[in-house]
């Protein structure tokens, strides 16, 4: 069976990084023992880094210095897809976002995310935006 | 479904493909190039366990400010859609 595609929004991949108790780590420890596939554009990546660097230099409660190696680490386990191919599958419209518009491209199933912005929007273009607890149990129903 | 691309290669690198070729019996040049992306993907996958074995201790063990995380990562993402 091919594995489930997902792109990972930037709120789940600073959780994931920042705090290892969360379902968003549980996602990423999912992610490292290949049970999905996760994908990335270069617009993606650069949000994955934006947000991570802000929370990391902002939130007094972050407590992991070694960021840049998990981003790295993100980076070169995602598999990666052009951000020009994107734009030539879906037209622009008041819902379209870059990463809807990614996860469309490379047919992925899932968004995994917190953002409820994103959350409401539930199934935008046949792509479920779900959080990582509605994503592992995806995958768990899956398997 | 297959995808075709063309790539450049040097003599040396050619008649490299060419004798690995023969000498693993492939059908083609496509299959050694397949071949050999497939044992560099397995090499990585490796590595890149262990690498997040390594990583796997950090970050912090308490519970996690969700909403202040939340609204600074969607003041980036305002940011960077403006």
């Amino acid at each position: 069976m091919p594995k489930l595609r997902a792109v990972l929004d930037s709120s789940v991949v600073v959780s994931g990084i920042g705090w290892r108790g969360g379902e968003a780590r549980a996602v990423l420890k999912l992610l490292a023992a290949s049970g999905f596939e996760s994908w990335r554009t270069p617009w993606i990546t650069a949000e994955w880094t934006d947000t991570v660097q802000r929370v990391a230099e902002t939130e007094r409660r972050w407590r992991n210095p070694n960021w840049t190696n998990w981003l790295e680490w993100l980076k070169a386990v995602s598999r990666f897809a052009d951000d020009i191919a994107v734009k030539k599958t879906v037209k622009r419209d008041a819902k379209d976002d870059p990463v809807i518009m990614a996860a469309v491209a490379v047919r992925a199933a899932f968004i995994v995310t917190y953002d409820s912005d994103m959350l409401d929007l539930r199934k935008p273009h046949g792509v479920s935006c779900v959080t990582p607890r509605a994503f592992l149990s995806a995958i768990l129903r899956q398997q | 479904m297959a995808n075709t691309l063309n790539i450049s290669l040097s003599e040396q690198q050619k008649s490299w493909l060419q004798a690995r070729r023969e000498a693993g019996g492939f059908a083609s040049a496509s299959d050694v190039v397949r071949d050999l992306i497939r044992r560099r993907q397995e090499q990585e996958q490796t590595e890149l366990v262990e690498r997040f074995r390594q990583l796997e201790g950090d970050g912090s063990d308490e519970d996690e400010p969700a909403a202040a995380v939340l609204k600074i990562v969607k003041r980036v993402k305002k940011e960077r859609r403006a």
